[in-house]
């Protein structure tokens, strides 16, 4: 009882210092939401049920450009994807006994607390590994809920002339530095990022962006299948 | 589109995430997800991000899309700054700071 509320503790702990950039994004994505002339509804659905920071920026950017709905939705899934993958590796960690119990671990599980559950709480005997990743990721889920709102509610508030819509691009580039993790992550980026830049205005229906990133994620890929597993990481 | 079609986005890219999200914890680790498909989803977070950082700064909105030299130049700088501190505040502050003057400065 005592070690399952010290891990929980731990991992609302571990999560603090991502709160800056947390918030942050959380503005941004809310302010976007109201901006584009939608309300708090949407803005607090999109974050309960999309729950993906990104995802939800782009979808609604494409949105207001009326882009049709497959390309919105596919675009939100794609970014969303790597969900999968650390619902794969978090699952082994926290072996839900029930079905309920295993919807209910996944549909917390984002960028943050899986890296801290698998990176702190796992290597750490001492930890309880289910507690700590619940109460790292509950926070992680509340900070975003509550700085959403925020944003949504504030985004009047601004004058356009302080060119804030800046901001969007800015929070992708310092999260990005955090995912150039290996030489491939870097080459990735890159061709990802000139793909968009000629394809965004060039592809039909707002496919530009879609297109830029299922490109990007190929050439990693394929380049590391080409150097073969052992040069990997 | 209106604003019910916004609804539609949410409750599709909704059950969809949730999809990918919960597939794997329901099978309890039971079917892992394949090496091809484990290694192409390695790089949805650089390949995403990187494409979505050019909307807005290479590619500014206007009327169809266009580089403004302030966007260009301060998410250079700011770019410098992410990956040399890694720090989300420190580059927002740099980047909007060097979007003010470069916009103060160029006609």
């Amino acid at each position: 009882m005592t070690r399952s509320r010290a891990s929980f503790a731990r991992g609302v702990r571990d999560m603090m210092p991502l709160v800056p950039a947390g918030v942050s994004f959380g503005l941004v994505v809310g302010a976007a939401v109201t901006q584009v002339g939608l309300g708090l509804a949407e803005s607090v659905g999109m974050s309960t049920l999309v729950y993906g920071a990104s995802a939800q920026l782009a979808a609604t950017g494409l949105w207001r450009e009326g882009a049709p709905l497959v390309v919105v939705v596919l675009t939100a899934l794609v970014i969303n994807s790597r969900f999968f993958i650390y619902s794969a590796s978090l699952a082994p960690v926290l072996k839900p006994a029930s079905w309920y119990s295993a919807l209910g671990l996944a549909y917390f599980v984002r960028d943050g607390a899986y890296a801290a559950t698998v990176t702190k709480a796992v290597p750490d005997a001492e930890v309880d590994d289910v507690a700590y990743y619940l109460g790292a990721s509950t926070f992680d889920w509340a900070v975003w809920l509550v700085s959403t709102t925020a944003g949504a509610l504030g985004a009047a508030l601004i004058p356009t002339s302080w060119s804030l819509d800046f901001v969007v691009p800015l929070v992708f580039v310092a999260l990005l530095a955090g995912a150039l993790d290996s030489r491939l992550a870097v080459e990735s980026a890159v061709v990802s990022a000139v793909s968009a830049f000629i394809l965004i205005p060039l592809l039909p229906m707002q496919s530009g962006l879609l297109v830029a990133i299922v490109g990007g994620m190929a050439w990693g890929a394929v380049r590391e299948m080409a150097r073969g597993p052992e040069a990997t990481s | 589109m209106t604003q019910s079609s916004f609804w539609l986005v949410i409750a599709l890219a909704g059950v969809g995430t949730l999809l990918m999200r919960a597939l794997p914890m329901l099978a309890h680790g039971r079917i892992a997800p394949r090496p091809a498909l484990q290694r192409v989803l390695a790089y949805v977070p650089a390949a995403s991000l990187a494409a979505l950082v050019v909307p807005g700064s290479l590619l500014a909105a206007g009327g169809g899309y266009e580089m403004q030299p302030a966007r260009v130049i301060a998410i250079f700088v700011a770019t410098l700054v992410a990956v040399r501190f890694k720090n989300v505040l420190l580059t927002l502050v740099v980047g909007m700071s060097v979007l003010w003057v470069a916009q103060a400065l160029l006609p």
